[in-house]
């Protein structure tokens, strides 16, 4: 893969972040959640997850922060160290931990959604 | 007046580094090369550093200046002050006192192909460009190789396998040329883990530079090249065009 698509992924998953992080936090606003307290309550939280709008927005939020962050830690342990054994093992780290972190994210989504 | 030199040397023999000062006479005009020269000739023969056309053309004398890269033909004791601690520049190995070996440099320059390739050579003719296409690149053409731009780049610094500002700048240049033909491959090569999206636009390295050459926004376009703009390197790889499409004074 060529390192512009890597930086592309970074570029577009902050961005994503930026939007879809605000739409998170409104979303809260809408479902007419006072405070911190309330907003962490079980039936609050399930009920943002019971709508497929925001729970959409939920699981591209997921998935751009998590992007975004192992690509971004990708750059960092790249300048770090040098090496093609490195790079490899670094974007092979990467790429599975980053998965993990989605496909275990979208279980809980989808465990929340089913209940 | 004396002048007061504190220079940083290094005995590659015993593999020490230590500070020597060295008390040289102001004269008018004087540049930190003509004291080097000065402190050669007549107070310590064993002084090491690089020089040839004291014009700022070879590119040669270049060093830390009161902790800023500069080319010692190109600096005016003026301009420094009466105490003046000179250093051989950063990311290079030193060879001896203030001579560094650009091996590493030269490498990541030859690994960007800095000549201009075509399949096919054109024998008959010239290849042909306006002044409009040399605009394009001529400011990066004015490099020297003097290395000031490799020594100030915090990344060079860190980053070993990093092609440094230096290649980068060159490429962009042979990326600009529209006698250039592969243009893609040359992308190809800076759009790499260590190529262009190592820079972090510290900007250092234009402000160093002493022919007014601009390696970091040559960088910032590459990037823009690689990322989004592949497909406007077509529109530059136009020579040789037509020569009733183009005018040519």
């Amino acid at each position: 893969m060529r390192e512009s698509t890597f930086v592309l992924i970074q570029y577009l998953s902050g961005l994503f972040v930026l939007v879809f992080g605000a739409l998170h936090f409104a979303s809260l606003t809408f479902l007419g959640v006072k405070n911190l307290n309330e907003a962490l309550e079980y039936q609050n939280v399930l009920t943002r997850y019971k709508q497929i709008f925001w729970l959409s927005i939920l699981g591209i939020l997921m998935i751009a922060v998590t992007s975004h962050t192992f690509v971004g830690f990708r750059s960092i342990l790249i300048e770090i160290k040098q090496g093609k054994k490195w790079e490899l093992f670094v974007t092979l780290f990467a790429i599975i931990a980053g998965g993990i972190i989605i496909l275990s994210g979208f279980r809980t989504i989808l465990l929340a959604f089913l209940r | 007046m004396n002048l007061k030199f504190r220079i940083l040397r290094y005995d590659p023999e015993e593999k020490r580094r230590y500070n020597q000062e060295y008390a040289v006479p102001f004269r008018k005009n004087m540049t930190i090369l003509d004291a080097l020269l000065y402190i050669k000739e007549n107070l310590d023969h064993s002084l090491s550093f690089r020089y040839a056309c004291q014009a700022g053309l070879c590119g040669s004398c270049g060093m830390i200046i009161n902790g800023k890269e500069n080319l010692a033909c190109q600096t005016k004791i003026e301009e420094v002050g009466k105490i003046i601690e000179l250093k051989p520049l950063h990311n290079f190995p030193v060879i001896k006192d203030l001579v560094v070996d650009f091996e590493a440099m030269f490498a990541k320059h030859s690994s960007i192909r800095p000549y201009i390739w075509r399949e096919q050579e054109k024998f008959d003719s010239e290849y042909l460009q306006t002044p409009e296409e040399l605009e394009r690149f001529i400011m990066v053409a004015s490099c020297i190789n003097c290395g000031l731009c490799y020594s100030s780049c915090p990344v060079t610094g860190t980053d070993k396998l990093y092609l440094g500002p230096h290649a980068l700048a060159q490429c962009y240049r042979y990326i600009m040329d529209t006698r250039d033909k592969d243009k893609k491959k040359r992308l190809d090569i800076i759009d790499s883990p260590h190529g262009i999206w190592r820079c972090h636009f510290a900007g250092e390295c234009s402000e160093v530079c002493p022919k007014g050459v601009d390696p970091a926004y040559s960088i910032q376009q590459l990037k823009g090249f690689a990322l989004l703009r592949r497909n406007e390197l077509k529109r530059i790889s136009v020579a040789p065009l037509k020569k009733e499409k183009r005018k040519f004074e």
